[in-house]
C-alpha cells in the first residue's frame, strides 16, 4: 500500500470531519444533528474514497478524468510554477501583513504597484492601476458605502 | 385584465420612468459584477432616494437595480472566475475554461442572450401561473424545503461524475463550514476557535471567493501567463447567439426551473442556477464536457438566475413573503410609495403588477444590451498579463471580503479558506461542491429544525416530503444506472 499526497489530503479532510463531531459530541442535539449526521456519513466516504484510491493506487498510476472542476493551467515547467505559486502566496500573506501595519486602502494600492512593478508593467500602467484601486476605494467604499476602515497599526506609534 | 396590462404598460413605457429604468440598469449591471458591493448593500444606499418617488418611477428604477445584478455578475464569473453574487456561482464551471479556451466572447454573448430571454419567458410564465401560485406556494411547508436542501445535496454525487464521492464529501464539508458560528435555536457558539469574529457564521461571498478566485489567481500567478493564451474573439459575440437558440429548449427548462425554484422563499435566490447546472448535467446528451467548457453548462445556470427574479418578486409582491435581504428592503420601498403587498395586490393594484412584469422585461432587454456592447473589451481582460490581472482582482476580492463583515478578520478568513480552496484544486478535489454545500447548509439546517419543532416526526408522512425523497433516491441513483447502462452497451 502505498499513500500519495492526495492520500494524505482525503485524510486530512476525514480527520476535520471527525475534529468537528468530537467537538459537536456535547452540544444540544439541535445544535449538533446536522453535523453528527452529515458528518458520519461524511466520514464513510472519506474511508471509502481511500480504499478506491489506494487500490487504484496499487492497479493503475492514472486518476480517472474529474469533472465539474475548472482545468488547471498548464504547467509546462513544474519546477517553474511551483516558485511561482510560493511567491504569490508570499505576496498574499504580505499583503495581509502591510493591511494590518498601514491600513487596508493604502496596502491595496501599494501591492497593486509593487507587484506589477517587480513583474515587467511599466510606471504608467503600475501608477495607473494602482490609481484606479484608490478611486475606486474612495469613491465607491468612502463617499458612497461610507465604510468604516480599521486602525492601522502604525497610527498607534504616533498616538 | 387587459386594461391593467395597458395601464402598467403606460405607466412604465413613459420619458421619466424608462429613464430611471435605465439608470437603475446601469447601476444594477455594475453592481452585480463586483462581489459585495451590488445586492442588499447597494439597495440599502439607494432605498432612500426611491422611497420618495412616484410610484411607476419607484417600480421602475428598483426593479432595474434588483433584478439584472445576475446579468452583470456573468462578466466576473466567465473572465476571472470570481463569482459576482450567489447566482453566478454555477456559471464559473464552464464559463471561466470557456474563457481559458478563448472562448469568453462566446459564453457571455450566450449567457446575456438566455439571461434575457430566461427573464422574460420567467416573468411570463409567472403572470400565467399567478392562480395557481398561492396555493403552491402554501403548500411547501419547513419539511419540502427540507426535503428539497436534501435533493439539492444529492445531486452533487450526480455533477461530480468522475469522483460523485469527493463531491459528495466536499458538499459536506461545504455544509460543515456554514454551521461555524452562533447557533440561532440553541445559542451554541460553534467552532470558532477562540475568535468572536466567527460567532456571525462565514459569509458566503467570502466563500466563493476563496475557494473560486483566489486559487485561480494563484494558479495564474503560478504559470506567469494569461486566462486565455488563444487570441479567439472573432465569430464569439454571434457564435454565443446562435448557441443559446441551438439549445432553446435547454434554455425553457431552466427558466422554468428558475422560476419555480425562484418562488420559494428564502431558498430559491441562492439555488437556482445549481439546481438548473445539474438538471443539464444531468439530462443533456454527451455531458462529459461539462466542466471543461461547454456552452451548455453556462446556458442552464444563466437561463435560470434571470428567470428566478420573477418568482422571487411576485412572491414577495403577491404573499407579502420576502425570500431574502434584497426583497425585503424592495418591500420597504413598495410599501413607502403606496403599494400594498398582499393577496389583494392581484386585485386591487393589479396595474402596479404588470408595471413590475413589465419593468422586468424592459430591465432584462437593457440589461443584456449594455452588457453585449460591453462583451468584446470585457472579452480582452482574459489576454490581459498576469501581473495585470492578478494584482487587480487579489486587490478586489480583498475589498470585496472585507465587505462581507468590514473587519479585518475577513482578510484572515478569506486567506485561511483560500488555502482549502488551492487544496482542493492542487489535489484534484472538486470545489463547487464546497460552494453549494455552504449555500444548502443553513437553510437545510433551519428546515430540519422548524419541521420537528412544528411537526414532530409527522413530517416526514406529508406527501410533498415523500414525493421528494423519492426524487432524492432517484438522483441518488441516476449515475449508477447510467453508468450500469453505459456498461452494458
Amino acid at each position: 500500500m502505498r499513500f500519495r499526497p492526495t492520500d494524505y489530503f482525503t485524510l486530512f479532510i476525514g480527520l476535520a470531519i471527525l475534529a468537528a463531531m468530537i467537538a459537536a459530541w456535547d452540544w444540544p442535539l439541535r445544535a449538533s444533528i446536522i453535523i453528527l449526521v452529515l458528518g458520519s456519513a461524511g466520514l464513510v466516504m472519506v474511508a471509502a474514497q481511500l480504499a478506491l484510491d489506494l487500490t487504484r493506487n496499487r492497479k493503475r498510476t492514472v486518476e480517472p478524468k474529474l469533472a465539474f472542476e475548472i482545468p488547471s493551467f498548464e504547467e509546462t515547467d513544474p519546477g517553474a510554477f511551483q516558485r511561482g505559486t510560493l511567491e504569490i502566496w508570499g505576496w498574499l500573506i504580505g499583503l495581509l501583513v502591510t493591511v494590518l501595519l498601514i491600513g487596508l486602502p493604502a496596502a491595496l494600492v501599494l501591492f497593486v504597484f509593487l507587484y506589477m512593478r517587480t513583474y515587467g508593467a511599466g510606471w504608467l500602467l503600475s501608477l495607473g492601476m494602482a490609481a484606479a484601486i484608490a478611486a475606486f476605494e474612495y469613491g465607491v467604499y468612502d463617499r458612497i458605502m461610507h465604510v468604516y476602515w480599521p486602525e492601522a497599526l502604525i497610527w498607534r506609534l504616533f498616538e | 385584465m387587459l386594461d391593467a396590462a395597458w395601464q402598467g404598460l403606460t405607466g412604465i413605457l413613459a420619458l421619466e420612468p424608462m429613464l430611471l429604468l435605465l439608470f437603475g440598469v446601469l447601476l444594477g449591471t455594475w453592481g452585480g459584477a463586483l462581489p459585495g458591493v451590488g445586492g442588499p448593500s447597494q439597495l440599502a444606499v439607494l432605498l432612500p432616494f426611491a422611497m420618495v418617488m412616484e410610484p411607476f418611477n419607484a417600480i421602475a428604477f428598483l426593479i432595474g437595480v434588483t433584478t439584472v445584478g445576475n446579468t452583470g455578475n456573468t462578466f466576473t464569473s466567465v473572465l476571472v472566475a470570481v463569482p459576482g453574487g450567489s447566482g453566478a456561482q454555477a456559471t464559473v464551471l464552464d464559463g471561466y475554461p470557456m474563457a481559458r479556451n478563448g472562448e469568453a466572447a462566446r459564453a457571455l454573448s450566450a449567457a446575456f442572450m438566455v439571461s434575457m430571454l430566461g427573464g422574460i419567458f420567467g416573468a411570463f410564465v409567472l403572470f400565467a401561473s399567478l392562480p395557481v401560485l398561492r396555493e403552491i406556494v402554501r403548500s411547501f411547508g419547513s419539511p419540502e424545503l427540507f426535503m428539497f436542501t436534501i435533493w439539492g445535496l444529492s445531486m452533487l454525487g450526480t455533477i461530480s461524475s468522475g469522483a460523485p464521492l469527493k463531491g459528495l464529501t466536499a458538499g459536506i464539508l461545504g455544509v460543515l463550514l456554514s454551521t461555524i458560528g452562533q447557533d440561532d435555536k440553541s445559542g451554541v457558539i460553534r467552532f470558532d476557535v477562540g475568535l468572536p469574529y466567527l460567532w456571525d457564521g462565514v459569509s458566503v461571498v467570502l466563500i466563493s471567493l476563496s475557494i473560486f478566485a483566489i486559487p485561480e489567481m494563484i494558479a495564474l500567478a503560478g504559470c506567469k501567463g494569461r486566462v486565455a493564451e488563444i487570441q479567439k474573439l472573432g465569430g464569439g459575440l454571434l457564435q454565443g447567439i446562435k448557441d443559446a437558440f441551438r439549445h432553446w429548449w435547454l434554455m425553457i427548462r431552466c427558466s422554468a426551473i428558475g422560476v419555480w425554484v425562484g418562488v420559494l422563499p428564502g431558498l430559491g435566490s441562492d439555488v437556482a442556477d445549481w439546481f438548473a447546472y445539474a438538471h443539464a448535467r444531468q439530462t443533456e446528451r454527451n455531458s462529459e464536457s461539462f466542466g471543461r467548457g461547454d456552452v451548455r453548462g453556462v446556458i442552464a445556470p444563466e437561463s435560470s438566475n434571470n428567470a428566478k427574479e420573477g418568482g422571487a418578486l411576485i412572491t414577495t409582491l403577491a404573499f407579502g413573503i420576502p425570500g431574502s435581504t434584497s426583497m425585503a428592503l424592495l418591500l420597504i420601498a413598495f410599501v413607502a410609495v403606496g403599494l400594498t403587498p398582499g393577496p389583494e395586490m392581484l386585485t386591487d393594484q393589479l396595474g402596479f403588477v404588470f408595471s413590475i412584469i413589465w419593468a422586468l422585461v424592459f430591465s432584462q432587454i437593457l440589461a443584456s444590451a449594455v452588457c453585449w456592447i460591453l462583451v468584446k473589451p470585457a472579452a480582452r481582460i482574459c489576454f490581459l498579463p498576469f501581473y495585470v490581472l492578478v494584482p487587480f482582482i487579489v486587490a478586489l476580492a480583498f475589498l470585496s471580503a472585507f465587505a462581507a463583515n468590514f473587519d479585518i478578520g475577513d482578510l484572515v478568513a478569506l486567506l485561511s479558506l483560500s488555502l482549502l480552496g488551492y487544496l482542493l484544486k492542487t489535489f484534484g478535489w472538486p470545489r463547487a461542491p464546497v460552494v453549494l454545500g455552504f449555500v444548502l447548509g443553513r437553510k437545510m439546517e433551519l428546515y430540519l429544525w422548524l419541521s420537528v419543532a412544528r411537526y414532530g416526526m409527522e413530517w416526514v408522512l406529508r406527501p410533498g416530503v415523500i414525493i421528494l425523497f423519492l426524487l432524492v433516491l432517484g438522483t441518488l441513483a441516476y449515475p449508477m444506472i447510467k453508468a450500469w447502462r453505459a456498461e452494458a452497451s
